[in-house]
């Protein structure tokens, strides 16, 4: 059922005058799906500083093998929860003024992990 | 929106926006829910911003791995540390931005001015004055 004053951006109701079985998404910006190709792009991001970094320490590259594990381990749980997260929301996103929750967890967890990354860095610069 | 609300608008047929994790209702504790593109645009902004920070990080891993730029090893020993310890801040800032602007736009308040972006636009000069001396003295 569309909601007489969903607001949405030129378009996106334009399904002719008969009424859908199927709301009318109110944005047509494919946002849940952008913000995954945001996250997976970091991830790539993430992953070639990472190796980058491993290749570079040397002997210390097998020292650091557990922090990388770990980093790995943490940005495919962190692609995994924000995929699902799209996929759910990509069929749902079509009332004007529906929120979501913020994704508090997968932030402050990638935060973490890049600062962990920094400062692993900097130790490894100072040392080599 | 309590529960008397949660229900009227489910009537209505309205798609109720799913109830906050335990994390999210610690960190964001009041206000409303806003509209779900906007909380998704502020997530791509700390995207990005992770993105620029990775970049800091892997400059100064750089420019220790492949000793760019003639300068004296301790020297560059303390460039590198620095543009790295300037992601890890970076980082930080995209943290701590992401939830004051998620926190404004639950309570209808304007959106914080980002004091990143001077301070990235000094760094940045500076980068430029040094890359300047470089050239011109080596």
């Amino acid at each position: 059922m569309r909601r007489p004053d969903a607001a949405g951006p030129p378009g996106a109701g334009r399904r002719g005058d008969r009424p859908s079985a199927f709301p009318a998404p109110v944005d047509a910006g494919l946002q849940p799906e952008r913000t995954f190709l945001a996250w997976t792009r970091t991830a790539c991001s993430l992953a070639v500083v990472g190796l980058l970094g491993l290749r570079w320490a040397g002997g210390l590259g097998a020292a650091l093998l557990l922090v990388a594990v770990l980093g790995a381990a943490g940005m495919l749980g962190l692609l995994a929860t924000t995929r699902r997260r799209a996929r759910r929301l990509g069929g749902a996103l079509t009332g004007a003024g529906r929120g979501t929750p913020p994704a508090a967890a997968q932030v402050l967890g990638l935060t973490a992990v890049v600062a962990v990354l920094g400062l692993t860095c900097a130790v490894v610069v100072v040392l080599v | 929106m309590d529960d008397n609300d949660a229900r009227e608008s489910r009537e209505e047929g309205i798609h109720v926006a799913p109830p906050r994790d335990a994390l999210g209702r610690r960190i964001f504790p009041d206000g409303d829910e806003p509209d779900a593109r906007f909380t998704l645009a502020n997530e791509r902004t700390f995207l990005a911003w992770i993105r620029t920070s990775l970049a800091f990080v892997a400059a100064g891993v750089a420019l220790e791995a492949f000793t760019l730029g003639g300068l004296p090893a301790g020297l560059r020993k303390v460039f590198a540390v620095g543009v790295i310890l300037i992601g890890v801040v970076i980082a930080l800032g995209a943290g701590v931005r992401w939830w004051r602007v998620e926190t404004a736009m639950r309570h209808a308040r304007p959106l914080p001015v980002p004091a990143i972006v001077p301070l990235l636009g000094l760094v940045a000069a500076a980068g430029a004055v040094v890359a300047a001396v470089l050239v011109l003295t080596s």
